[in-house]
């Protein structure tokens, strides 16, 4: 038993230096931040000012195009704020789109762009089609989709007809544009015969 | 100059067309198609007339004229009421199902058709057949037989009551709205 005494000496030692050289590098590790965590707070950690935030397609294509006066990102969500903005869309093959609102909010890693207070969506008309104006307290913006929705009442004006409903949803590939509650459509009588040849 | 859905004269320099309301609880529009599907208590006003119903499906032509199709559920008809407050009169029309074409201004009642003339809130004309067509520009009206009819071997039914008897009607009816008292109502028809 005797002789065995230094060989279980030295294996409780090395264990001790084992135990101790861990919860020294836990302890180390613990006291110094090396990634310092994204701040809690809302706050802003990068702005700008006259900002204009170009979106490409694959091949290179810009399809949507955000202006505005001032700019804040924050870290806590990766979402932007942005004064005056003026959203474009131009996806090929689809009439152009412009918004505007007092701020705009980019979510969702830039897909969708919450447009806030006096939100206007207007898709520009050509030679067949009058222009179609949505106006309401929201409108989100999903650049790529080209599509543009809101849960909240709306009004859409196209021509001399008033379209008004809680909830709509107007994709612009397709065209199609869905109230979902309380659809109040106006279609304004034409002028007589003469009254439209005149114009 | 177009709109969602314009309503458009018909050519012959008739003065300015009625607005035309629909209200539902959901609208679907196809700006390409210009078609739009209303659906849920649909309610149209067109003028002195309305229209209510489950569903109307509205087309607009390249002249901007409309086409709508209104249908219901089973076992319910479509209701179209006409008011033309000088003579006291209320046109009721039902069906299955009602056709408009708003180039020609006329509204076609289908299957189980029916309408009525009421004045004075008291029904004086009826036709019913598979079909009635109301012309609303000349306020006249016409049923044609079929299968869908109500009536037997699918013929066409009408009753007119005299020239006179209407007149007394229109008369004491305006005594009536002279001496300040309301108008009967017209019973709702289903």
């Amino acid at each position: 038993m005797k002789d065995r005494l230094p060989t279980i000496a030295s294996i409780l030692i090395l264990i001790a230096l084992v135990i101790g050289t861990w919860i020294a590098a836990e302890y180390t590790t613990r006291a110094v931040e090396l990634d310092a965590p994204a701040r809690a707070t809302h706050d802003p950690d990068t702005w700008a000012r006259n900002v204009t935030i170009i979106r490409t397609n694959e091949t290179g294509l810009a399809y949507n195009r955000l202006e505005g006066d001032y700019m804040e990102h924050f870290p806590d969500d990766d979402s932007y704020e942005i004064q005056l903005p003026r959203a474009f869309n131009m996806q090929p093959d689809s009439p152009v789109t412009v918004a505007t609102s007092n701020t705009a909010a980019i979510l969702d890693q830039g897909d969708r762009i919450l447009m806030k207070g006096d939100a206007v969506m207007i898709r520009l008309g050509d030679e067949q089609t009058e222009p179609l104006n949505i106006t309401s307290d929201e409108i989100h913006l999903l650049a790529e989709e080209d599509v543009a929705y809101t849960e909240l009442p709306a009004v859409a004006v196209r021509g001399m007809s008033r379209l008004s409903g809680t909830g709509m949803h107007y994709d612009n590939k397709t065209r199609e544009l869905n109230v979902y509650k309380s659809s109040d459509l106006e279609i304004a009588p034409r002028m007589t015969q003469e009254g439209s040849e005149s114009e | 100059q177009t709109g969602f859905l314009d309503s458009a004269t018909s050519g012959d320099g008739a003065q300015e067309d009625p607005a035309t309301q629909i209200l539902s609880d959901t609208l679907t529009y196809n700006d390409t198609s210009k078609t739009s599907r209303f659906t849920g208590n649909v309610i149209m006003t067109r003028g002195p007339l309305t229209m209510t119903a489950d569903q109307l499906d509205l087309k607009e032509d390249d002249e901007g004229f409309q086409y709508g199709t209104a249908t219901v559920a089973a076992g319910k008809r479509v209701y179209i009421r006409q008011e033309n407050p000088a003579k006291f009169e209320v046109l009721v029309g039902l069906g299955e199902r009602a056709e408009y074409d708003g180039r020609h201004e006329t509204f076609d009642l289908i299957d189980r058709a029916l309408l009525v003339r009421f004045i004075c809130g008291r029904p004086f004309d009826t036709i019913s057949g598979e079909r009635v067509r109301y012309d609303q520009k000349s306020d006249t009206y016409r049923a044609f037989g079929g299968p869908g009819s109500e009536n037997p071997q699918g013929r066409v039914r009408s009753i007119a009551q005299p020239r006179s008897k209407i007149d007394a009607a229109i008369e004491a009816c305006s005594k009536l709205q002279a001496s300040g008292a309301s108008i009967p109502e017209v019973p709702r028809m289903q």
